[in-house]
């Protein structure tokens, strides 16, 4: 098994960065790791900033109590350095405008599922592998 | 056949997409159960196994344009599956 990448957790979180690709350019994005969201996830002036192309809406549950209406837009997301998805959801999670990115920006199972993700809480390191 | 989004503002397109997702689901459930399929402009374009697979290959297809990717299930299986 070849070891590709080990990330830190920041503030008690286990977090990594993803490549997000538009028409207007690419970015690097700090996202937390959840394996309970079953899509990645940015915010809406980022989908903007980047030039990314809206695909459809979606109804999405989760953490809010009534479904919500979530914007699906055409992106390249890469992750240690493979291609794996051409969507992502964009979404304004409810936090302060001045969060950091890594609490704006989620890497769900579209993107973890891809992989070999091992959290090590008490290292606080996350190791991630491409078996 | 779907207006292009071009002529329909996007809420509109998406609106026609839908309807015409809800027009096929009988059909779209006896021939691709469990499945996810991607509409555009009123034709099936990719069905794959997962939304993400089935998008790609609508890109495929047709590049980066607006279209509706759904679970062939019968209307009360159907759930939202962006969990987030």
């Amino acid at each position: 098994m070849i070891l590709l990448n080990t990330f830190n957790y920041l503030n008690d979180t286990p977090t990594a960065k993803f490549t997000l690709k538009g028409f207007k350019g690419k970015r690097e994005v700090h996202a937390t790791i959840d394996s309970g969201a079953s899509k990645s996830l940015i915010p809406m002036p980022m989908a903007t900033d980047l030039g990314l192309k809206l695909k459809e809406v979606v109804d999405a549950i989760g953490v809010c109590r009534e479904p919500v209406k979530v914007n699906v837009y055409w992106a390249e997301v890469y992750f240690m350095g493979k291609l794996v998805t051409d969507t992502i959801s964009g979404f304004n999670l409810p936090v302060g405008k001045e969060a950091e990115e890594y609490k704006t920006c989620l890497i769900g199972r579209d993107v973890l599922n891809k992989f070999k993700i091992e959290l090590d809480g008490k290292r606080k390191l996350i190791m991630t592998s491409d078996p | 056949m779907v207006a292009s989004v071009s002529e329909l503002s996007f809420e509109e397109y998406l609106k026609a997409e839908l309807e015409n997702f809800e027009k096929k689901r009988e059909e779209l459930v006896k021939k691709h159960y469990g499945k996810f399929v991607t509409i555009h402009k009123g034709s099936v374009v990719a069905v794959g196994d997962t939304y993400d697979e089935s998008a790609s290959k609508a890109k495929e297809i047709i590049g980066e344009h607006p279209c509706v990717t759904r679970k062939a299930v019968p209307k009360e299986q159907e759930e939202p599956f962006f969990i987030l």
